[in-house]
């Protein structure tokens, strides 16, 4: 009650501000309409007042503008249901960091694998020649270790993060789920697997980053500091670096493109492309298709939790 | 009687003369006598062709002359006053040596033949007004040999009747690095026709006794570029081609003929880009990579590099074939004197690689990807194509079935419903 009327208080003072000021304007005016004016005027800064009190810090506003959002999005897609938050913004701005690096690796590498491909001498004139496509090459692969770097430390330090890995780790369910999703896409069973958080096809795609982040970053800090890599291995080891590092980066560029792009982006459901790396949200409906199993935890906890708050 | 006859004498004498040209013993004419009619600018001579013939001589031109000391007679020996068609003067009366030497000549021998086009001494040396080469205003001043020999060698109407090599070979000449010295720059010192292909003695290139000949091209280019030559004395192209064998390059065939640019120039056959293409050109031959048990694949080893592959982007610090191998001091790797051999190794490589050490030399430098050659590289390879043949095949596979999947469940949904 006294935090109302603390609130109460100021505004009192400035609506009979503004009364006085409307009253000395429409002085010459009929009663009738200066009646009008000032009730319109007092209900626009009690609007506005409302406005102020609920929004203090920037982080309200933050909540307040994905309400809006989120209404809208509600109205637009009616059958999606509630958004839950799939990815944390840590978690994608490290998305982010790593796709930017890759595409400037790919797109300064592939040139240097493949010479006499048609595109490649037009792709390296775009950064103006050679010497400015290897320098791009290396701030793609400062960004690449930057991304190692902080998702090792993400892993370790962050809840979620130490949560999301254990989840990532490979089950037995794996093997029984891809073994069943065949299944599935032959007819031979009706029902589809049911994955957890994350799905074999996930783990796949977060392993095979592991997997070609080290051999990359490895081989490649070879041919970086050739001269200090000569200093402990003879130039043999170092031809074995460059082989890897060339045929890998095939590997990694066939994966992204047919495997991740296929599985994220341009499958039927979600071609031309879903968002979730920009908003990390997914939607009710399908995060009880491609995920059952962490919705029903998510439901259970929930509910969990609601009984908690209102034992009854 | 006897006195009247010795005062008579004279002037029948004299009398006969003017009167009867053409008699023995009759005096030759003065100088001044011969310009009493030739230094008339307008006097001249109708051809048969319906053109005419200037007979002007310019005194002052003559008198400055290396031989305005002389008398028209000692050339023009048969001249008497006045005259019909005079014989051609002969040069090698007094210059028995050049005459000699020009006998030989493909101009000589021409000239020898009745080919009126082929190059008499008047054509590079002038007539009256001839000067030492020495002498700026020299027809033969090395400034200006370019020109004589031009006026010439570049008529269309010449070099078609000749079989003579064409336009573009004098124009790549006036582009050259030794043309625009010239042209450009004025150096004396730049190479000049004469320099390279000889004056008097001038032979086709084929022929063993020209100054072009293959053979004596080193020794040639070595008059001027003498420490360049002693370099390429000590190589194996140049110990090559003293040895006899043909095929060792001269310098030539890597820098070009007339053709010849600075280094720097992109169109050199010696830019850096273009040097792995130059050395291909003999090294990727069969015939010769096998007849003289050289190591084959250095191109394609080489090209499959990074060195070779950021050299083919133009980044023209990469490594090519000369950066290591050295260019007119190339050696076998066997060599102790050789910088690619394995003990000169790291000092070559350091050149580019600083702390460059022995490391360096351990491991072929042209990789081969084959298993006796790179064992290593080899399995690396392998192991690859099979792992992303299969996961690739996998990954089809999936995105596959899940395709054909969600159209049968379409379908069967479909169905269901009609």
């Amino acid at each position: 009650m006294s935090v109302d009327e603390k609130k109460e208080q100021p505004r009192e003072s400035l609506e009979r501000e503004i009364d006085a000021v409307v009253s000395a304007e429409t002085a010459g005016l009929e009663p009738e309409q200066a009646g009008e004016i000032r009730e319109k005027i007092r209900q626009r800064v009690r609007a506005e007042m409302e406005r102020e009190i609920r929004l203090k810090t920037a982080a309200d506003r933050r909540e307040e503008a994905r309400r809006i959002r989120e209404e809208r999005q509600k109205e637009k897609h009616a059958g999606e249901g509630r958004m839950f938050q799939r990815f944390n913004r840590n978690f994608r701005f490290q998305h982010m960091v790593m796709f930017s690096s890759v595409i400037l690796l790919i797109v300064t590498g592939m040139p240097i694998k493949f010479p006499n491909f048609i595109l490649s001498r037009f792709v390296i004139s775009l950064w103006g020649g050679i010497n400015n496509s290897t320098i791009v090459h290396r701030i793609g692969a400062l960004m690449l270790v930057y991304f190692m770097v902080h998702h090792l430390l993400y892993t370790i330090l962050s809840r979620d993060g130490r949560r999301d890995f254990v989840l990532l780790l490979p089950m037995p369910k794996d093997l029984r789920d891809a073994v069943q999703n065949i299944r599935y896409f032959l007819g031979k069973v009706k029902e589809k697997p049911r994955f957890g958080r994350f799905s074999y096809i996930e783990k796949f795609d977060y392993w095979a980053v592991y997997w070609g982040c080290i051999i990359m970053i490895g081989s490649g800090a070879f041919l970086w500091g050739e001269s200090i890599a000569l200093k402990y291995f003879p130039k043999f080891v170092l031809d074995i670096a460059h082989e890897m590092h060339s045929d890998e980066a095939l590997l990694a560029t066939l994966a992204i493109v047919i495997w991740h792009f296929y599985n994220v982006h341009f499958n039927p459901e979600r071609f031309p492309g879903t968002l979730m790396w920009w908003h990390g949200q997914i939607s009710e409906h399908e995060i009880k298709e491609e995920h059952p199993l962490e919705y029903e935890e998510l439901m259970a906890k929930q509910a969990k939790t609601a009984a908690e708050v209102n034992p009854q | 009687m006897k006195r009247l006859l010795s005062l008579l004498l004279p002037v029948a004498l004299t009398a006969a003369l003017f009167a009867l040209p053409g008699v023995a013993g009759a005096k030759p004419p003065t100088e001044g006598e011969c310009m009493e009619c030739h230094g008339d600018k307008t006097i001249e001579k109708s051809l048969p062709g319906g053109g005419t013939l200037s007979l002007f001589v310019d005194e002052k031109g003559y008198r400055a002359s290396v031989h305005g000391k002389g008398a028209c007679t000692t050339c023009h020996t048969d001249a008497k006053a006045p005259h019909g068609k005079l014989e051609k003067v002969s040069c090698g009366k007094c210059h028995p040596d050049s005459e000699k030497s020009y006998a030989q000549s493909t101009h000589g021998k021409g000239h020898a033949k009745g080919e009126r086009e082929a190059a008499w001494c008047s054509d590079c040396h002038g007539k009256h007004d001839i000067r030492k080469s020495g002498d700026a205003a020299s027809r033969t001043f090395r400034l200006n040999i370019v020109g004589v020999c031009l006026k010439c060698h570049k008529d269309r109407a010449i070099e078609e009747q000749y079989k003579l090599p064409g336009q573009q070979v004098m124009e790549a000449y006036e582009n050259s690095v030794h043309g625009t010295a010239l042209k450009k720059s004025g150096l004396l010192g730049t190479a000049v026709c004469s320099d390279c292909h000889g004056n008097h003695a001038i032979l086709p290139g084929d022929q063993p006794r020209s100054a072009t000949h293959r053979q004596n091209i080193p020794t040639m280019c070595g008059k001027c570029h003498p420490g360049i030559l002693e370099q390429y004395e000590k190589s194996v192209h140049g110990k090559g081609m003293r040895g006899g064998i043909a095929e060792s390059p001269v310098c030539t065939d890597c820098h070009g003929e007339h053709t010849i640019t600075k280094i720097s120039d992109p169109s050199s056959p010696v830019f850096s880009k273009n040097i792995p293409k130059t050395c291909s050109g003999c090294h990727e031959k069969e015939g010769i990579s096998s007849r003289y048990a050289l190591p084959k694949k250095r191109f394609s080893t080489y090209m499959d590099s990074f060195h070779g592959i950021a050299l083919e982007y133009g980044m023209t610090k990469a490594a090519n074939c000369a950066s290591c191998h050295g260019f007119h001091d190339i050696l076998p790797s066997a060599d102790p004197e050789s910088r690619v051999n394995k003990a000169n190794l790291p000092k070559t490589c350091g050149r580019c690689h600083p702390n460059a050490g022995p490391n360096f030399a351990k491991g072929p430098m042209h990789v081969e990807v084959t298993p006796q050659k790179a064992m290593g590289v080899f399995t690396v390879r392998v192991f690859y194509t099979v792992f992303i043949s299969m996961l690739v095949m996998l990954f089809v596979l999936h995105v596959g079935l899940e395709h054909l999947g969600r159209r049968r469940r379409r379908r069967e949904a479909e169905g269901g419903k009609g």
